[in-house]
C-alpha cells in the first residue's frame, strides 16, 4: 500500500498559519455571485455571457455610478436598457488609442463606483496600475475578456455561461481576501 | 433714478467690462477714453440700478462690483448718484455731496459720455473765468441766476447748469453685448515670450473675464479656442497657432477650465512645437451653453466637490478624445438597431418607458461584418462555430435610399460553444451585426 500525499492548496496553507484575515470591506450584492463583490476589487469576467453578467450586476445596483470604457464602442445601450440597467448613471467613453490613459483618469478621479472595460491586450504593468487605482478609489473594476488572462493581477476570475436560461458562474481563480 | 459709475483705468475696454454687469441691469452707458492723455479723459461705465432694488441693495451692489472687478485684476473707483454726470464727477472727485464738487466737474456735466471732445476747450475757458470770479464749487456756481449763464458763458455751460439742476436728462440707449466673445493680450514686442509660462500667467485672468462676460448674458463657455500669434509665418505652420478646448459639461469653475486649457495647450505644443516667439494670445468663444444657477448646498459639500471633479474629468476626456469621446446614451424607440440610441453630452431622462422591441444583443457592431455560413457553420474571428439553432427570425426594413437599405432578416444563432450571434441575411449574403454576449 503506497503512501498518499495530500497537497494542500495555498488558501488552506494560509489558513493553517493564520495568514488569512477577514475581509471587512463593504460589498455589493450580486444574485449571480452570492459572495458579492468587495469594493476596490479587480474582477476579470470571461465566458460567453460576460457582458450580460455585468449588466445584471448593474441592474441590481442602480445607484452606483458607472464608467463604461471601450476602445471602440460596441456595447449596445438599448440592450442594456432592455436588461433593466439605468443609463442615467453610465458614462460611456470611447478611448480609441488612448484607452489606457482614459482608464487611468477614470479610475483616479474617484467619481465612479464601477468601471467596466474590455480587455485590449493590456500589459501587465497597465493591469497592475488599474488594480492599484481601483483599490485606492474603492471602486469595482470589471475587465471583460474573451479568454482568461494569464496575469496574476485580477483578484477574481469568473467564467460565466448561460444555457437554457440557467446561469453557470465558475470562479477560476481568487486572490487575496476575496 | 440711481446711477452707479464705475471709473476704470483709461486703457480698459469699457464694452467688455460692461458685459459683465449686463445681468445686473440692462440700462448701461459707456464713456471710453480716447488715445490722448488729457486730464479730463476717463473711461467709465454707468449702470442704472433703481429698478433692481428688489434684487440687491446699493451697498451690496457696490461690494459685489468691487469683488468682481478684483477677480479680473481691475482697480476702479465707484460712486453712486442720481444722474450720470454727478455719478461720474463723484467717482473722480471723492466728495460727500454734489454741492461740494469742484468747478472742474462742469466738464463732466457738459459732456458726461465723452462724445464731444471739441467742447472741452469752451468749458475749460469758462472754468478759468469762473475761478477768476472766485467760484470754486458747484454750490457757488448755482448761485448765478440761470438767465445770466447763456449770455455770459454760452449754451454749453447752460446745458451743464441745467444738468446740475437735474433738468436735462441723458437718454438711455440700448446696450448690445458683442456677438463674439473674445479677449486678446498683446505681449511687449521688445521681449516676446518663447515659452508658455508667460501665456499661462495671463491666461487665467483672461478666462476669468470671459467667464464673467458670458455669465453676464446668462451663458457658460462650452468650446473656445486659444490663438497664439507667432512672430513670423513659416512654411510648416501658420502664424496663428490655434488650440481648441472643449468643456463638455460646462458647469465647471474657471480654475478647472484653466487646468483643462493648460493641459491641452501643453500636449499640443509638445506634439507640434512653436517655431517663433509669441506676440499675442487670444481667447475666442466658439460655443456657449446656458448658465443654470443653483443654490449652493452647504450641508453636502462633498457632493458638490464630486460633481466638480466629474465635470472636470468629462471635459478633460472630451478635450482629448473629441466631443463624441465621452457621452451619455439617450434611448430612442426605433426598430433599426443602429438607430435606437444616440450620444448626448449631458444626462437627460429617458423618454422611452416601455420597450415593444424584441431583445437586442448587448454587443452591436458599428458596421455589420460579412460572414460565410455553410452547412450550419459560421466563421467568426477565424474560428468555426457550429450552429445548433436558428431562433427568433425578425424582418426589418431600412430606408431604401440608404446604401444599406432594403430588407434584412435577422436570426439569433446559438452555437455549440455557447455563443449566440445576431446575424441578418439580405440580398448580398449573411452579415454578423451583434453578439448576445
Amino acid at each position: 500500500m503506497g503512501l498518499q500525499i495530500v497537497k494542500p492548496t495555498i488558501a488552506e496553507l494560509r489558513e493553517l498559519i493564520g495568514a488569512t484575515k477577514p475581509d471587512d470591506r463593504p460589498r455589493h450584492a450580486c444574485s449571480l455571485y452570492p459572495d458579492g463583490f468587495a469594493v476596490g476589487s479587480f474582477v476579470e469576467l470571461t465566458g460567453s455571457q460576460r457582458t450580460e453578467f455585468t449588466a445584471q450586476f448593474l441592474s441590481e445596483n442602480p445607484e452606483l455610478k458607472v464608467a463604461w470604457v471601450e476602445e471602440s464602442i460596441t456595447i449596445n445601450p438599448y440592450a442594456l436598457k432592455q436588461k433593466g440597467v439605468c443609463l442615467d448613471h453610465i458614462l460611456f467613453i470611447e478611448g480609441k488609442k488612448d484607452l489606457a490613459w482614459c482608464l487611468n483618469q477614470v479610475l483616479g478621479s474617484g467619481c465612479f463606483q464601477i468601471v467596466v472595460t474590455e480587455n485590449s491586450r493590456f500589459q501587465e504593468k497597465d493591469l497592475r496600475r488599474f488594480q492599484l487605482l481601483s483599490e485606492k478609489a474603492q471602486n469595482h473594476f470589471f475587465l471583460l475578456s474573451a479568454n482568461p488572462t494569464p496575469s496574476w493581477v485580477p483578484h477574481l476570475q469568473l467564467k460565466t455561461r448561460k444555457i437554457d436560461n440557467q446561469w453557470s458562474v465558475q470562479a477560476l481563480r481568487k486572490r487575496g481576501a476575496l | 433714478m440711481r446711477i452707479v459709475c464705475i471709473k476704470l483705468p483709461k486703457d480698459t475696454n469699457a464694452q467688455t467690462i460692461a458685459e459683465i454687469f449686463y445681468r445686473a441691469t440692462p440700462q448701461i452707458r459707456l464713456r471710453q477714453a480716447g488715445h490722448g492723455k488729457g486730464p479730463f479723459d476717463h473711461t467709465a461705465i454707468f449702470l442704472e440700478i433703481s429698478k433692481c432694488h428688489a434684487l440687491y441693495s446699493e451697498s451690496t451692489f457696490l461690494k459685489r462690483t468691487y469683488v468682481t472687478l478684483e477677480r479680473i485684476g481691475i482697480h476702479a473707483d465707484l460712486s453712486i448718484a442720481d444722474d450720470i454726470s454727478t455719478a461720474l464727477a463723484m467717482a473722480i472727485y471723492p466728495v460727500v455731496d454734489k454741492d461740494s464738487l469742484p468747478i472742474e466737474s462742469l466738464i463732466y456735466y457738459s459732456d458726461p459720455l465723452g462724445q464731444y471732445p471739441e467742447q472741452q476747450g469752451i468749458v475749460v475757458k469758462a472754468m478759468n473765468l469762473l475761478k477768476s470770479l472766485r467760484i470754486h464749487t458747484v454750490k457757488d456756481f448755482l448761485k448765478i441766476p440761470s438767465y445770466e449763464i447763456s449770455p455770459r458763458f454760452g449754451p454749453v455751460i447752460l446745458m451743464a447748469y441745467q444738468r446740475i439742476l437735474g433738468l436735462h436728462e441723458i437718454p438711455w440707449t440700448e446696450f448690445k453685448p458683442r456677438q463674439v466673445v473674445e479677449e486678446t493680450h498683446e505681449f511687449d514686442l521688445a521681449y516676446p515670450p518663447r515659452d508658455l509660462e508667460p501665456v499661462y500667467f495671463i491666461l487665467r485672468p483672461m478666462l476669468e473675464k470671459i467667464y464673467l462676460r458670458l455669465r453676464g448674458r446668462g451663458q457658460r463657455v462650452r468650446q473656445f479656442k486659444i490663438v497664439l500669434q507667432q512672430e513670423y509665418e513659416t512654411r510648416k505652420s501658420k502664424q496663428s497657432y490655434e488650440v481648441p478646448v472643449i468643456i463638455q459639461l460646462p458647469f465647471v469653475s474657471v480654475k478647472t477650465i484653466f487646468q483643462i486649457a493648460r493641459e491641452k495647450l501643453d500636449s499640443m505644443v509638445h506634439r507640434m512645437p512653436l517655431e517663433h516667439a509669441i506676440i499675442s494670445v487670444s481667447l475666442v468663444v466658439t460655443e456657449e451653453a446656458p448658465y443654470l444657477t443653483s443654490q449652493k448646498d452647504l450641508f453636502d459639500q462633498k457632493k458638490e466637490e464630486t460633481s466638480e471633479s466629474f465635470f472636470h474629468l468629462v471635459s478633460r476626456l472630451a478635450t482629448k478624445l473629441g466631443t463624441d469621446g465621452a457621452f451619455f446614451a439617450q434611448i430612442k424607440e426605433n426598430y433599426l438597431p443602429e438607430r435606437n440610441w444616440f450620444r448626448t453630452p449631458e444626462k437627460s431622462n429617458d423618454t422611452v418607458q416601455e420597450s415593444f422591441i424584441p431583445e437586442r444583443p448587448l454587443r452591436l457592431f458599428k458596421e455589420p461584418l460579412a460572414i460565410p455560413i455553410h452547412n450550419n457553420r459560421l466563421v467568426y474571428n477565424r474560428l468555426p462555430h457550429d450552429i445548433t439553432e436558428w431562433k427568433n427570425p425578425e424582418v426589418l426594413l431600412s430606408n431604401w435610399w440608404e446604401i444599406s437599405g432594403g430588407e434584412r432578416v435577422y436570426y439569433r444563432l446559438n452555437t455549440v460553444s455557447g455563443d449566440s450571434f445576431w446575424v441578418f441575411k439580405n440580398k448580398d449574403g449573411y452579415y454578423l451585426h451583434g453578439i448576445f454576449e
